[in-house]
């Protein structure tokens, strides 16, 4: 029986040497010394810093690490990175597979994501050169996205033109060109409508992204991301071709006069030649930019910036639904909500009150100087115009309180010069929100501001200084 | 006054000198048999197992306390994922073989200071001798040779220490799983950061035995001089371990420069 | 005296501390199987010469034999095997206090002798037995009293049965009882085994008992040698009024 003093010798030893192994082994498993591996090439123009001996993932798993780096002869050459990547991974590294610079988490260093290629594609040798794509901006390729989209718009509008001017000269035939408006018309208010909301969606990624909003680092790491941000950018320049296209065709069309017209027209059958080339471009146009503006809405929601959406408590004023609204969809823990009420007959002159509301000069005055007091919460604060009206069943109700919040608001917007994405009406039908001056119900509408209760408290206090 | 300091500076060199001649010395009398192995393995007990507890309970402490600061710097970047990777490099790199460094300087320099000391004072050493036993090797050599064998090992077992400790801070605030923050804490560590760190311990167990065993040994003036051979050795083995630790640092990073 | 029966012989042998000399050129030589008490009042110099036998300290001039070798000269591994030859019972026994008793005795055992484990044991046992102290074994040196200490010392300065055996203040702060249990001790060693026995005492009626030769060191001098009845009526006065002195510790 050995002493215990040369067991706890042992003990020691034993625990000591096995840990230092623990600590080798995990700090090898990550090196992968101990799995077989192969080496494949990649070239890029651009390391961002990338280093000897960083990480290399493939499809996002950890493979190896980068065990070279051949700086290029000269400037029109590129580096030659040497990736070693494990063997098991081999059959996901093709011939068409890509590699990219990307960045680990926000503070991480550069690692190299070679992507799995296709089935098709057969494995990637040892020691060749696989496809690769510079390290990009994923801010600046949505820019151009946006950029494109404002192109899109003009497009449009020039398209407008051609069509006025078709029209113009096609007056005679009334019944036709009244066939066209209703034809070619929504389709080209259905592409104003897009290309709008298009260029707002990506106007505020971008601009998240420059706040540097949003799990950036997450971001700039994701390649689906990026594809689908590659994808709109590409989306928006076919739309802007093609509505350049239907415009073309549309002047062309004008400059053939009437007997282009002529064809144009058809009493009894469908409408055939260069016109129905133009109804058929915008009806692609439109579709594909409906298409768009649902990716770019898609890439709004995306749960990267879902914080920072989160943060504001709305991914777009004008989605939130009236039933949402009374839940209290943008009341948060931080922000306070002001709200003034006035009175519809003090507002819209009698005559229109219900069908076509319009404000009267002394409504407009009125709500002017109700709006006085919120000027120094803008920008930042979200103002919600709601509407109330108590008249009728509860469609009309809903119909004259819309009306109503509308009116109001655009003519806000319009009179203070605000950010219309921080504007909104919100038809409420009769119920007013808490407690207005009528008690339950309301009749006019409310101006609500949400404050962020920071912003109210600094307001408060400089009030009271200045007093 | 200037002459008084000259005089410091000259005994402290004087000092140095033959603390290295002896450390010298104990390093060439390390491969003489007989080797001493039992003794050796007897001083291993002593300086490690038995520093053990000691060194665990401050490795849990300090990843604690490091999982707080880490968490308190990465979290303002967002990188809380980092934190795990971030303690350990911390704690690897430097934390761990400085603090069990001076740990085992504390707790088997006095030791030793005051151990062979004592032996010093009252014959012993001598009875050794008069015993056909050489001293030097005996007493000298296994200490430091036990230091130099325990201290990476002791090193080894703070660094897991203080990622346990990092670990119960962190699942306290996030729930993480023990696997996925060891796996986490180990994600940037590269040998480079393990190895040269922990053997550098080396060097200080080294320092650790030969200021101990040679102010044990030149113990005069009885039982005064024991105490004092113990507070000197703990004083001048901290002191030369945080000075020659700049020096191993430097060296590590001119050996690998990342 | 012939060399070969010369156990120990100092031949002008000086020793210096600083500025003071604490051994000027002594000779003396003690012969085998023969006891040889070393008086002297403090700090003359009594230990230093025990040390200078075993080769703890090296003299500044002049020589000291052993078995006719001389000491200073030899080898490392040459000096090793002469200690095991020699037993050294220090004044305070200067046990190992961080082992057991048996431990202790068994220490020059365990180091020097070939002997299989149950061996040692036995051999531990017999060297406590003739000391007395069989049941103490187990013991650590801090739990026994001053007396049981020395005796344990003699136990373990006994342990590879030495040729010569130095002692230091065998009575030293012991009562005149227990000093004469080891006074007895020591002469059945050198009676039963022929042990050369050099003994540094100032105790004059235990080296009565025990020298076959007496010394008195003074001033770094050996001022006197021989048996003891010749030192008490010697012509120097120093020698006679130690003789006379009787005194113990």
């Amino acid at each position: 029986m050995p002493s215990a003093r040369a067991i706890g010798t042992g003990a020691f030893i034993l625990i000591g040497l096995l840990l230092f192994a623990v600590a080798l082994f995990m700090i090898g498993e990550r090196r992968m010394l101990f799995a077989k591996k192969f080496e494949v090439y990649a070239e890029f123009s651009r390391l961002s810093g990338l280093q000897q001996g960083a990480p290399v993932r493939v499809a996002g798993m950890m493979a190896g690490e980068v065990k070279d780096i051949q700086v290029p002869p000269g400037p029109d050459s590129k580096f030659r990175v040497r990736l070693q990547i494990r063997d098991d991974l081999h059959p996901l590294v093709r011939t068409d597979s890509v590699a990219t610079i990307q960045t680990e988490g926000l503070v991480g260093g550069m690692f190299v994501q070679v992507g799995a290629g296709t089935n098709q594609a057969p494995p990637a040798p040892a020691e060749s050169i696989i496809g690769s794509r510079e390290p990009y901006s994923f801010a600046d390729l949505l820019q151009q996205a946006s950029e494109t989209v404002t192109k899109i718009s003009e497009a449009v509008t020039d398209l407008k033109e051609g069509m006025d001017t078709a029209l113009g000269q096609v007056s005679d035939t009334v019944q036709d060109a009244d066939r066209l408006i209703k034809d070619v018309g929504a389709d080209v208010k259905q592409i104003t409508a897009s290309g709008t909301k298009v260029a707002a969606d990506t106007q505020v990624i971008v601009e998240g992204l420059r706040a540097g909003r949003g799990t950036l680092g997450k971001l700039i790491n994701d390649d689906t991301l990026y594809l689908r941000a590659q994808h709109i950018a590409e989306q928006a320049e076919e739309i802007a071709k093609n509505v350049r296209e239907a415009t073309v065709e549309f002047k062309d069309l004008g400059r053939e006069g009437k007997e282009a017209i002529a064809t144009f027209r058809s009493e009894q059958g469908p409408i055939v030649g260069a016109a129905a080339d133009v109804r058929q471009t915008l009806k692609l146009a439109r579709e594909a930019l409906e298409n768009l503006a649902d990716n770019t809405e898609a890439l709004k929601r995306n749960w990267f910036f879902r914080g920072f959406f989160r943060d504001r408590g709305f991914y777009d004023l004008n989605r939130i639904s009236p039933a949402d609204y009374r839940q209290g969809a943008l009341e948060t823990k931080t922000r306070k909500a002001l709200r003034i009420w006035l009175a519809a007959d003090q507002l819209f002159e009698l005559s229109t009150r219900a069908a076509e509301p319009a404000l009267s000069p002394a409504g407009a005055a009125t709500v002017e100087s109700a709006m006085a007091g919120f000027l120094q919460y803008k920008p930042g604060a979200i103002l919600i115009v709601e509407g109330y009206a108590t008249s009728g069943f509860s469609n009309d109700q809903y119909l004259a309180s819309k009306r109503r919040a509308q009116v109001v608001r655009d003519y806000l917007v319009q009179k203070f010069d605000l950010e219309s994405r921080f504007v909104a009406a919100m038809p409420l039908s009769a119920e007013a929100m808490g407690r207005s001056p009528a008690g339950d119900r309301w009749d006019g509408i409310a101006l609500t501001l949400y404050v962020e209760k920071t912003a109210l408290r600094a307001a408060t206090a400089d009030g009271s200084k200045n007093r | 006054m200037i002459e008084r300091v000259g005089l410091l500076v000259a005994a402290f060199l004087g000092w140095i000198g033959e603390v290295s001649v002896f450390g010298g010395r104990a390093l060439r009398e390390a491969w003489r048999r007989p080797l001493e192995l039992d003794e050796v393995a007897r001083q291993v007990f002593e300086i490690g197992w038995r520093s053990i507890p000691l060194i665990v309970a401050s490795g849990f402490a300090i990843g604690v306390v490091l999982s707080l600061h880490t968490r308190a710097s990465l979290e303002r970047f967002g990188a809380e994922a980092m934190i795990p990777a971030g303690l350990a490099i911390a704690l690897v790199r430097e934390t761990g073989p400085l603090t069990a460094g001076l740990l085992l300087s504390g707790r088997v320099g006095a030791g030793i200071g005051a151990e062979l000391g004592a032996m010093k004072v009252t014959e012993q050493i001598d009875a050794l001798e008069a015993t056909a036993v050489d001293s030097f090797k005996f007493l000298a050599v296994t200490r430091i040779l036990a230091c130099m064998i325990a201290l990476p090992l002791l090193t080894t077992v703070m660094d897991f220490s203080g990622i346990v400790g990092g670990y119960v801070a962190e699942t306290a605030v996030t729930g993480i799983s023990f696997w996925l923050y060891f796996d986490r804490a180990f994600s940037h560590l590269q040998f480079s950061d393990f190895i040269p760190a922990t053997l550098k311990t080396v060097v200080f167990g080294f320092i650790i035995g030969t200021v101990a065993s040679y102010l044990g040994f030149t113990t005069e003036r009885g039982t005064e001089g024991v105490g004092r051979a113990s507070t000197r050795s703990v004083v001048l083995a901290s002191i030369l371990i945080i000075a020659i630790n700049v020096v191993l640092v430097k060296l590590i990073f001119f050996f690998y420069p990342d | 005296m012939p060399a070969e029966d010369c156990a120990v012989r100092f031949e002008k042998v000086t020793k210096r501390f600083g500025s003071q000399t604490v051994l000027d050129g002594v000779s003396f030589e003690v012969r085998q199987g023969s006891a040889f008490c070393l008086l002297g009042r403090s700090g003359t110099g009594k230990s230093v010469t025990l040390k200078h036998i075993i080769g703890l300290m090296k003299p500044d001039s002049g020589r000291v034999r052993v078995e006719g070798q001389d000491v200073s000269a030899l080898s490392r591994r040459d000096l090793s095997r002469l200690r095991t030859r020699m037993g050294f019972l220090f004044q305070n026994a200067a046990l190992f206090d961080s082992i057991s008793v048996g431990d202790n005795v068994a220490f020059p055992i365990r180091r020097h002798a070939k002997l299989a484990v149950s061996d040692v044991r036995d051999r531990v046992r017999q060297k406590l037995e003739e000391v007395g102290l069989e049941r103490e074994a187990g013991k650590m040196p801090s739990e026994l009293s001053g007396g049981m200490r020395k005796r344990v010392g003699l136990a373990r300065a006994m342990a590879l049965d030495p040729s010569i055996l130095l002692v230091d203040e065998p009575s030293a702060g012991l009562d005149p009882i227990t000093a004469g249990e080891i006074d007895s001790l020591l002469s059945q060693l050198k009676s039963n085994r022929g042990t050369t026995l050099i003994i540094v005492t100032h105790n004059i009626p235990s080296a009565r008992r025990l020298g076959d030769e007496l010394a008195v060191l003074h001033g770094g001098h050996l001022i006197a040698r021989g048996p003891a009845q010749e030192l008490e009526t010697s012509d120097h006065e120093v020698v006679r009024g130690f003789m006379r002195s009787e005194g113990g510790g």
